[in-house]
Formats: structure tokens, C-alpha cells, sequence
């Protein structure tokens, strides 16, 4: 039966979101045991980014108020997986109407799922009798099951009454110091910012309602609010909320958004014992646009600068973010950087994407050391991406004088340091037949825009140890095809214009004739993006797909010969929508083969 | 013959006159309670009349139109829905209690005709009364009465109640109490009755009797549930959200069993 529900749930293509949450919910039933895809994830990530609807209002009400139902079969975090899942929950109602009665359903309903979490702590075995968000009267006094449906007054509260109710219910989980506890804070704390608000409206004025802070409460409300301001909740109103836990109400004047860095900071700093360790992702994210929105907000860098100082101690992966937010060129030495950090790794993962993106959208030019310690980062993106650009910096001639040689000279290539198991490590990395899809994608994406018109700048070692790779790739490539012609020929079905394929045609002609063309364009926009230019760029990637299969035969040449039966059985097999003629003669022609094939 | 007639006169005057006995009180009583008997057979008469002319209207103006379903299961969906409809607005009652009306309302003109008669004449009256146990034995036959039961009042009454409270803003679609399971028990599990199942979690949750309050027996359905939502999903026209929704539950129930 599993195996027939996992392929029923996979062969169902929907745009609709809320047929994707269920979709998703379903197959992390099915897939609670593996380490594939974390489809519990894919449903939390669906409701942070779904926009509001009656429809889909309702809609939540039943799944939240029907989660003990369908979580029978969560074992490995549950606590978290719930709370992260009814966070979405808090986003999507930080984006409903007020005065609306299923949004007055919807926020009843997950009050109730957050106090279910904080009773099943307290129970023997976890398992309590179903609890439903409706009321007695409406069961009817006939009803066996009336115990079942409890009424919570909340529904008929004041805005003020029920920010009351929410912090009991808050300052009761502070009783206990329990892991459970804190994550079940961290849901607590963006339902209080909403009640906040909600009852601010009242004249209920934050400082005084939010409770002071105590142990915890920032850690907690960081790593809770997260997700709001990424749901994009008002970012200054939640600084505020930040605020008035940090800043106690009796000291007026302090109440800036650019003066609450400092104490901010420094109370994070003191809640994690002054340990790097203990800085978890969502808080760092916060923390990280909080300090981009101060300089939106009239901070000068140089202030912000001097606020950051301690957070720059900490450890040299910070200092490299605050150089990150501040766009300039890296403090800490590489040396320093390449050393055992106690930092998260998603929290390493963050520092690097935002200097690699800095590189892709300011005029700083990448820094050949820090792309070649990120190019042997664990994270495939990333390492990708620092390859990409590192390919990218071969066009650029030297601007200065540095390692000895001339201004304008054709500078040495970026990766030329990284020793040779290294890189058939990292090659052999691209060539994973185990990769995701998304990450099949960006290669190609990579292969496309940085590396194939640019295939004769880089040295021939490394082109000649990617093309062997590539060749032996079939199993890979296969999958590529699949990936790139299913998704090039929906494109294909979605564009109706006949001169919108002439401009792509024109744009992959200007990137494949790399020979015709001085100085390349420059790619701007991560490997990770997928934007609405996304399935353009693929389109490009189909274009030279075969090209760049045939340039690495020939640069292979003469000992490409004895692979030639493997490669005429995959030119055999190849879709039409990937074919190119011209490709097909330059293999042709150094395998010595006859063109009647 | 004039002279006959005011003798006769002369002495009915005289009989009225005169203080009357115990023999002359029962006709006048009699009389009256047949007067009454028929008044009331009459009234009967008239309601059962209305009654039917009421019941007829509410049929006619909920029969659905089949000229316009051509697929055969959805003349049965629609005949299923318009079942429901009568139900929710309280026919079956009247229906029950019609023969009872009919019964009664010619058990009593039989009685008024059987009054009448006995003012005139005792042997009218005992060939009236066997032609009245055999008329009301017909009847009964006829109709085959039977009388409403407890529950039936009980809902009725309810019903009457929630006309006068809030939930009769609600939309009549899905007031009723326990419609998901009583369909849910009266429903053989085979792939044809999915687009029922699948209804009945199409209701908003805040109308707590159409939620399905138990879900052990659902688990039946979870061997044939991948095959029902490829079925829904390859009929672009039916909504897969109630499908996912039944699959999400009931395959979460099957897993703790």
C-alpha cells in the first residue's frame, strides 16, 4: 500500500499550493523512516509563502485543528516539527485581514495546538484525547463525544485579553527548562507580536505588555520571529517588539532602531554564554537583517561598524559576515578562516553565500584565496558557485600589482593553489549521479554560463581532468537530459512567441561562440536562483549541452577512442530536443567515425 | 286536515312545555356529539388535504431536473442530494405522520356518520359500526401505519429548536446532524462511492456535525485510497483538496493500527 500511495503522491503535478501542502503532509507519512527529501519541510516552507485566501483560511483552520490526527506518525522531533509547522502557520496569519472570522478561527485554533504541545509534555505517554476548537453548544447535549470539543474563550476575547492569555501561557512555559519548552516559546513569542500589535491598535502599549526579559527570551524570540520577517511581517514593528524584551520600559530615549543594536547584541551574546556554538541559523539570519535594515534606516557603516566589534571577537567567520554586511574587502586572514571553527555549519553556510553573492552584485572583486576556501566548502552549492566565479575572474585582467605581477597582465588562474586530489574531488563532486535535481541544474547552469565560453581560458590540466570526468559521466549525463529536456520542452509548450525564441536563440548564440567574442558576459545572478529568468537560462543549458560534451571529446582527443562505443550508445539514445548537429560532426570527426550513424 | 295538523301542533307545544324525562336527554346529546364528530372529521379531513398539498409542493419544488444528467451516476448524486434536501427540511415527518392524519381523519367521520345514524335508528347504527371496523381494518392495511418513532420527534423538535437559534444561519447544505456518518454507515466501501467519502471532508470545520468524529472504521478505505486519488485527480472537474484531506487522516490511522 505504501509503495502504490508514495507513487500516486509523486505522479499528482499540481500548481495549486494547498494541493502541494497536502501532497507533501502525505508523503511525510510515507517518508518518516528514510532520509530522503524532507517533505515535512517542503509543507512548512508552502505555508510561509502562501498568500491569503478565504479558501485557504479555511483550509488551515481544518489542518490545524486536525494536527493531532495526522502527526500519529511523527517520531524524531516532534516538538520541533509541529511548532515549525505551525509557525507557517503564525506567518500566514501575520497576513490575514483582521476582523475576519476564519482568521479568528484560525489563530483560536493554533493557540490550541501550542497549549496540546504544552500538556503533552506533561502527560504519561503523549498521547491525550483529541481536542477540537468547537463548542459545546454546537455538539448538542446528545453528543457521546462532547469531551472532544472544547470551546477556548479566546474566540471571544479583547485583543488585550488575549495577548493576556498568550503570555500565561508563555510565562508558564518558562517554568520548566526543558528543550520542548523552548521550542514551544518559540511559537509562542510570534503569536504574542501578533497579539501585540493586534491589541497595540486597542491603545495597549508593547513595552508595558510584553513581559521583561529573562533568560532565554531573546534566543526564543529570534529564533521564532524569524520566520515572520521573512513571511514579510513589518520589519520595524518587529524590531520594536525585539526592542521593548531587550530594553526595560522605564528607559525612555532608548527606544532607536539604531541605538537598539548595541544592547541587542549584547544581550544575544550573554544569552549564548559568549559561545559561536550557540548562535542557531534563524537567530544569525535575524540578527544579520536587522543590521542591514539599520543602514536603511540612517545608520552610517562606520557606526555600525564600531556597534559590531564584540560580535567580531567571537570568531573570524562572524567578522568576515560583518565585512559581508558592510561590503568591504575581508578583514580576518584567510589563515584565520581556514581554522577549526565551533560555528553551525548553516551558520558557515550563510557567511559564504553572502560574500559569494556580494561578489555577483557589487563591483568588489572575488578574492582568489577566500573563492578557493570556499570552493572546498562541504555545501555542493556553495563550492559550485566559488567555481563559477572563480572560472569567471579568468577574464578579468589584474588590477594592482599583487603576487608580483604586471597591472593588466592576464592574471593566473584562480584555483591553480588547489592540489590535485582536491581537485578530482571536487570534480568528480560536479559529476554525482546521486545529486539533487536542483543541483543537477545549477551545474549545468554553471557548465553554461561561467565555464563552456570560457573553456579555453582555464589551463588544460583542469580542462582535460573535466572532460575525462565528463565522458565517464554517462549515468549523470543521462540524468541531465532527462532533467533538461523535460523541463525545456514545458518551456517550450509555455512559449508561444516565435520571437522570443529568436532572442534566446541570439543570447545562447552569443554564449556558445566564446571564440568570436573579446570579453564575455558576466554572470550576475547566482547558480541557486530561480527566478522567472530560470527556465530561459535552462533553455541555454539544452543549447550546449551536446556542444560541451563534444569540446570535451576533442580536448580528451585520441583517448577518447576507446569510450567510443559508450558514447555512441548515448548519442543514440539522445532526445531530439538536446541534438545538435554540429556537435554530433566534431565528435564524429575524433572518433573517427562515419557520418551515416 | 288542517284540523289534524294543529292537533298535532297542540301537542308538541305541550310536550315542550312540560319538564323533560332521562329517556328524552340522550338523543339531544347525541345529537350534538355528532355534530361535533362530523366538525371535527371535517377539520381532519381538511388538514390531511393541506398537508398533502404541502408535501407536494416541497417534492416538486426540490425534484431535480434529469433531463439535464446524461451520466447515470450523476442522476444518483443528484437524487442523493435532493434526498438530503427533503431530509434537512423535515419531510420524512410529515410523511410518517400523513397516513396517521389520513387514518384518523376517516376513523372520525366514520364515528360522526355512526352518531348521526344512531339518532335515527338503532339498526342503522350497528350495520354502521361493522362497516366502520372493516373500513378502519382496510385502512390500516392500506396505509400500513406506522407510528413515528421517539427519535424521529426527538429530531424533529431539535430541529424545530435550531430554526429558532443561530444555526439556522447556516448554510442548510450541512446543518444536519450526523449526516457524514449515517451516510458513512449506509455507504458499501467500493471505489464508485468516493466522490461521498470525499465529500463529507469538504465541510468547513467550524460546523461540528458534519465533522466525522470517528475514525477507526475509515481505515478500510486506505488499501484503495492511491487508487481513488489518481481517479479524482484524472477527473480534472472534481476537487482533489476533500480526497487529500480523507487521505491524509485516515492514512495516518491505518499507520498507528
Amino acid at each position: 500500500v505504501n509503495k502504490e500511495a508514495k507513487r500516486a503522491y509523486s505522479t499528482i503535478e499540481t500548481s495549486n499550493p494547498l494541493q502541494n501542502l497536502y501532497l507533501h503532509l502525505l508523503l511525510s507519512q510515507l517518508y518518516a523512516t528514510t532520509k530522503d527529501t524532507d517533505h515535512w519541510q517542503d509543507a512548512c516552507r508552502i505555508l510561509k509563502c502562501l498568500e491569503y485566501s478565504e479558501e485557504h483560511t479555511s483550509e488551515l483552520v481544518w489542518l490545524v485543528d486536525s494536527i493531532q490526527l495526522y502527526t500519529l506518525e511523527v517520531k524524531v522531533d516532534f516538538t520541533t516539527r509541529i511548532v515549525e509547522f505551525l509557525r507557517g502557520i503564525v506567518v500566514y496569519l501575520a497576513k490575514c485581514p483582521r476582523d475576519e472570522h476564519n482568521e479568528d478561527l484560525l489563530r483560536t485554533a493554533t493557540i490550541m495546538a501550542a497549549e496540546w504541545l504544552i500538556s503533552r509534555q506533561s502527560s504519561d505517554n503523549g498521547n491525550l484525547p483529541p481536542r477540537y476548537i468547537l463548542s459545546h453548544q454546537d455538539v448538542g447535549s446528545d453528543e457521546e463525544n462532547q469531551e472532544m470539543f472544547v470551546l477556548v474563550d479566546n474566540q471571544r476575547l479583547s485583543p488585550s485579553e488575549r495577548l493576556q492569555r498568550t503570555l500565561t501561557l508563555y510565562q508558564g512555559s518558562q517554568k520548566t527548562d526543558s528543550s520542548s519548552d523552548f521550542v514551544i516559546r518559540t511559537l509562542l513569542i510570534p503569536i504574542m507580536a501578533i497579539e501585540s500589535f493586534a491589541a497595540e491598535n486597542g491603545g495597549v502599549s508593547i513595552p508595558d505588555a510584553v513581559p521583561c526579559n529573562q533568560r532565554d527570551d531573546l534566543r526564543c524570540s529570534l529564533e521564532g520571529l524569524w520566520d515572520l520577517w521573512e513571511g514579510g511581517f513589518n520589519q520595524s514593528d518587529l524590531l520594536r517588539f525585539v526592542l521593548a524584551l531587550v530594553v526595560p520600559p522605564s528607559s525612555p530615549g532608548e527606544g532607536t532602531q539604531s541605538a537598539m543594536i548595541e544592547p541587542l547584541l549584547n544581550e544575544y551574546i550573554q544569552q549564548i554564554d559568549r559561545s559561536p556554538a550557540r548562535i542557531t541559523e534563524k537567530a544569525f539570519r535575524f540578527i544579520s537583517a536587522t543590521l542591514e535594515h539599520s543602514l536603511t534606516t540612517g545608520t552610517t557603516k562606520d557606526e555600525l561598524d564600531l556597534q559590531l566589534q564584540d560580535l567580531r571577537s567571537l570568531d573570524p567567520w562572524l567578522s568576515l559576515h560583518v565585512d559581508n554586511i558592510l561590503g568591504r574587502r575581508p578583514t580576518p586572514p584567510i589563515a584565520a578562516l581556514e581554522r577549526e571553527t565551533t560555528l553551525d555549519s548553516r551558520v558557515i553556510a550563510i557567511v559564504a553565500r553572502k560574500r559569494l553573492n556580494l561578489y555577483l552584485s557589487s563591483t568588489i572583486e572575488p578574492e582568489p584565496d577566500i573563492l578557493t576556501l570556499l570552493l572546498q566548502s562541504d555545501d555542493p552549492a556553495i563550492s559550485l558557485e566559488a567555481f563559477g566565479q572563480g572560472v569567471n575572474l579568468q577574464e578579468s585582467p589584474l588590477a594592482d600589482e599583487s603576487e608580483g605581477q604586471n597591472p593588466g597582465s592576464p592574471r593566473p588562474f584562480t584555483f591553480a593553489s588547489l592540489e590535485q586530489d582536491k581537485r578530482s574531488r571536487l570534480i568528480s563532486r560536479f559529476f554525482d549521479p546521486q545529486q539533487s535535481t536542483s543541483m543537477c541544474q545549477s551545474v549545468w547552469i554553471m557548465f553554461t554560463e561561467d565555464l563552456f565560453p570560457r573553456w579555453g581560458r582555464i589551463p588544460a590540466d583542469w580542462r582535460r581532468d573535466i572532460a575525462k570526468a565528463l565522458v565517464a559521466a554517462t549515468e549523470w549525463m543521462e540524468k541531465g537530459q532527462r532533467i533538461l529536456a523535460m523541463e525545456v520542452k514545458q518551456w517550450h509548450g509555455i512559449r508561444a512567441s516565435g520571437k522570443a525564441k529568436e532572442m534566446i536563440g541570439a543570447t545562447v548564440l552569443a554564449l556558445v561562440n566564446h571564440g568570436d567574442i573579446g570579453h564575455h558576459w558576466k554572470r550576475k545572478v547566482s547558480l541557486e536562483a530561480r527566478d522567472e529568468r530560470f527556465q530561459e537560462r535552462l533553455d541555454a543549458c539544452a543549447q550546449v549541452y551536446l556542444l560541451l560534451f563534444a569540446s570535451a571529446i576533442e580536448e580528451l582527443g585520441e583517448s577518447a577512442k576507446p569510450h567510443t562505443q559508450d558514447i555512441v550508445n548515448f548519442l543514440v539514445d539522445l532526445t531530439d530536443m538536446l541534438y545538435n548537429e554540429d556537435a554530433i560532426g566534431r565528435i564524429q570527426h575524433v572518433l573517427g567515425i562515419l557520418r551515416s550513424m | 286536515m288542517v284540523l289534524i295538523l294543529n292537533q298535532t301542533s297542540y301537542q308538541l307545544r305541550n310536550t315542550s312545555d312540560t319538564v323533560p324525562d332521562s329517556s328524552e336527554d340522550g338523543p339531544d346529546m347525541l345529537d350534538r356529539l355528532a355534530g361535533i364528530a362530523l366538525t371535527t372529521s371535517l377539520g381532519l379531513v381538511s388538514f390531511t388535504i393541506i398537508l398533502a398539498l404541502v408535501l407536494k409542493h416541497m417534492l416538486y419544488s426540490f425534484l431535480p431536473n434529469w433531463g439535464t444528467h446524461h451520466d447515470p451516476e450523476e442522476q444518483a448524486r443528484s437524487r442523493e442530494l435532493s434526498a438530503q434536501r427533503l431530509r434537512r427540511r423535515g419531510v420524512p415527518i410529515p410523511f410518517d405522520t400523513l397516513p396517521l392524519f389520513m387514518a384518523l381523519s376517516g376513523v372520525s367521520f366514520l364515528i360522526a356518520c355512526g352518531l348521526t345514524i344512531l339518532v335515527l335508528s338503532i339498526t342503522a347504527t350497528a350495520v354502521f359500526l361493522v362497516l366502520q371496523v372493516c373500513m378502519a381494518l382496510l385502512l390500516f392495511r392500506l396505509f400500513q401505519f406506522r407510528p413515528p418513532n421517539g427519535k424521529a420527534i426527538h429530531a424533529w423538535g431539535r430541529r424545530i429548536i435550531s430554526a429558532f437559534s443561530h444555526e439556522a444561519d447556516l448554510d442548510p447544505e450541512i446543518a444536519d446532524v450526523g449526516i457524514p456518518n449515517c451516510l458513512f454507515i449506509h455507504t458499501s466501501m467500493v471505489p464508485k462511492n468516493f466522490s461521498i467519502f470525499t465529500q463529507l471532508f469538504a465541510h468547513p470545520v467550524e460546523h461540528s456535525r458534519c465533522r466525522v468524529t470517528s475514525l477507526a472504521p475509515w481505515s478500510q478505505l486506505s488499501s484503495i485510497l492511491p487508487s481513488m486519488l489518481l481517479k479524482i485527480y484524472s477527473q480534472s472537474n472534481l476537487s482533489l483538496v476533500p480526497a487529500l484531506r480523507l487521505c491524509l487522516v485516515v492514512s495516518s490511522q491505518s499507520g498507528r493500527g
